[in-house]
């Protein structure tokens, strides 16, 4: 047994195992060794959820099949089951084709990426009105028990911790409008600069 | 006659694709250097959104060069009437940043180059620049460019620039997961046409005016006498491809830094311990910014990093910058820095 159906096993046992390794599994499932693991993962598995049963350790498959195999087999014509398979391989081959061009798309085509990304909500935080500046409102964590935004994925935590003091805002709206003259002359956006600055926070 | 049918042909073939080479030759970084300038140096006026997160706000702009200074009216369309005017920048005086997008900057990023060693490159090193076809904004035909950021400092731009003129008619700038941080865009724009001067003057009662500009140009501002604490600082590190550039008008202490499409000021001013905790982040659109005490003795010194960069980026340029003090005694935080004891 390799280690990659003991891993397909085990994962299998999570729910996390995908179709591929699902099926893999199952095509494979004649190898004894595989079989008294995956019996004895499922003994594991129902004990640990409190439900294990004694007859667990019988192995009634074997009788299964059998009973599968005397059933009558209507409708399923030896060219019907050849059709499935390859329909079944054509659907597999299209998914890797999509596959590949969305993960070509990604590495080559920025625009499509951004694109994409429109559709996506903004950050979650930004939405909160209460992170505006124009309510006079918080719109970030100020205080020494703040919740930091974790910097490495950017993702702002907007959780307001206090309102900052007054004195604190006008600081920063006077930081903020002196920035975009800043940028405007050092960065060629024309009027962008200018147009982040909240009128709110400019007026003294 | 065989040849003769080939070469008219040929010669068609070469007319053609000339006139389609002719219409399409201006690469990504040519267009930027085109941008550049027609947003200083054009007659304007037209109406745009901008809009990040759940805001949007509909403003009027107005942008005109009278005797090669640059007027500018902003106003805003929604809400309390605010207007901002921007008064008299000689429209050649192109800052240090505003000159990094520019094809003709080999000087300056010689120069930049020499000061900051052989770290300082082009635009292109730190962002992948590329034309990405064309589109419509505003009505008008318009080139569509994407600058990637080349690393997790600074955000990703998608311009869309005007064919006609080279105005900036939109501008997406996205953080590096591709999450849309702020949107401008114009949806009424006319450029080359006659401005009347009343267009300029303002409608509402207290209009925010900046002047704040060297008077003349090549002039520095005056610098506040005595020794400033921002030269004290020292930034063990800085966002590659960023520099300093010139100061303006200072009420506060600060320099600036750009890399040519994003830019961010640090600040620095005395706040008593009494005002209470100021320590925190901030972020409205693209804009990020961070404020901390300095570690003692300098707890009374407030640090703020505001720019249009990735709070990462603000973090580390805010712990990195050190004060070295000439003169470590307590004194050297009096009121007025010139008359320390």
């Amino acid at each position: 047994m390799s280690e990659k159906q003991a891993e397909s096993l085990s994962a299998l046992m999570d729910n996390e195992a995908n179709e591929l390794e699902l099926h893999r599994l199952l095509s494979q499932s004649q190898d004894s060794e595989l079989r008294a693991r995956w019996s004895r993962y499922h003994i594991a598995r129902s004990a640990m959820r409190n439900d294990v049963s004694s007859f667990s350790h019988i192995d009634i498959s074997a009788a299964i099949s059998e009973a599968v195999d005397s059933e009558s087999t209507v409708g399923k014509k030896p060219w019907v089951r050849a059709i499935g398979s390859m329909a079944v391989a054509a659907s597999v081959t299209l998914a890797i084709m999509v596959g590949v061009r969305v993960y070509n798309t990604q590495l080559s085509d920025g625009a499509d990426v951004m694109a994409a990304a429109q559709d996506r909500p903004a950050v979650q935080g930004v939405e909160l009105p209460a992170i505006t500046l124009q309510q006079g409102e918080t719109f970030a964590s100020y205080g020494t028990d703040q919740a930091r935004p974790d910097p490495r994925n950017n993702q702002p935590v907007v959780r307001v911790v206090r309102r900052h003091s007054p004195y604190a805002q006008s600081r920063l709206q006077d930081f903020m409008s002196q920035h975009a003259e800043q940028a405007t002359l050092n960065a060629n956006l024309g009027v962008i600069p200018y147009a982040r600055v909240n009128d709110d926070r400019v007026q003294q | 006659m065989l040849n003769l049918r080939t070469l008219v042909i040929s010669l068609i073939w070469l007319a053609f694709s000339f006139c389609a080479h002719a219409q399409d030759n201006r690469s990504a970084t040519d267009w930027l250097d085109r941008m550049s300038r027609a947003s200083r140096e054009l007659d304007y006026f037209g109406v745009f959104s901008y809009e990040h997160g759940a805001s949007n706000q509909t403003l009027r702009v107005i942008h005109v060069v009278r005797d090669g200074l640059e007027y500018e009216r902003l106003m805003h369309m929604d809400g309390e009437p605010h207007e901002i005017i921007r008064k008299g920048h000689p429209a050649d005086c192109i800052h240090s940043g505003a000159r990094l997008m520019r094809s003709d900057s080999r000087q300056i990023r010689r120069n930049l180059a020499e000061r900051f060693g052989a770290d300082y490159q082009e635009l292109q090193s730190y962002y992948q620049i590329a034309l990405a076809g064309e589109e419509r904004v505003a009505g008008r035909r318009a080139v569509k460019i994407i600058l990637r950021a080349n690393d997790d400092y600074r955000n990703s731009y998608v311009l869309s620039i005007d064919a006609n003129s080279g105005l900036l008619l939109r501008s997406l700038m996205h953080d590096n997961q591709g999450r849309i941080l702020e949107r401008f865009q114009f949806s009424i724009i006319a450029a080359g046409v006659p401005i009347e001067a009343e267009m300029l003057e303002a409608e509402t009662a207290n209009p925010i005016i900046v002047t704040n500009h060297h008077p003349e140009p090549g002039v520095q501002p005056e610098q506040p006498t005595g020794q400033r604490m921002i030269d004290l600082v020292d930034f063990q590190w800085l966002p590659r491809g960023f520099i300093a550039v010139e100061p303006i008008e200072p009420s506060y202490e600060s320099i600036t830094f750009s890399d040519g499409l994003a830019v961010f000021s640090v600040y620095l001013e005395r706040v008593s311990l009494e005002m209470g905790d100021v320590d925190g982040w901030a972020q409205q659109g693209g804009t990020m910014a961070l404020a901390r005490r300095l570690a003692p003795p300098l707890q009374e010194v407030v640090f703020t990093v505001v720019g249009e960069l990735p709070l990462l980026t603000i973090e580390r340029v805010s712990a990195s910058a050190r004060v070295v003090l000439p003169n470590q005694a307590e004194g050297v935080l009096s009121e007025t820095p010139a008359t320390q004891q």
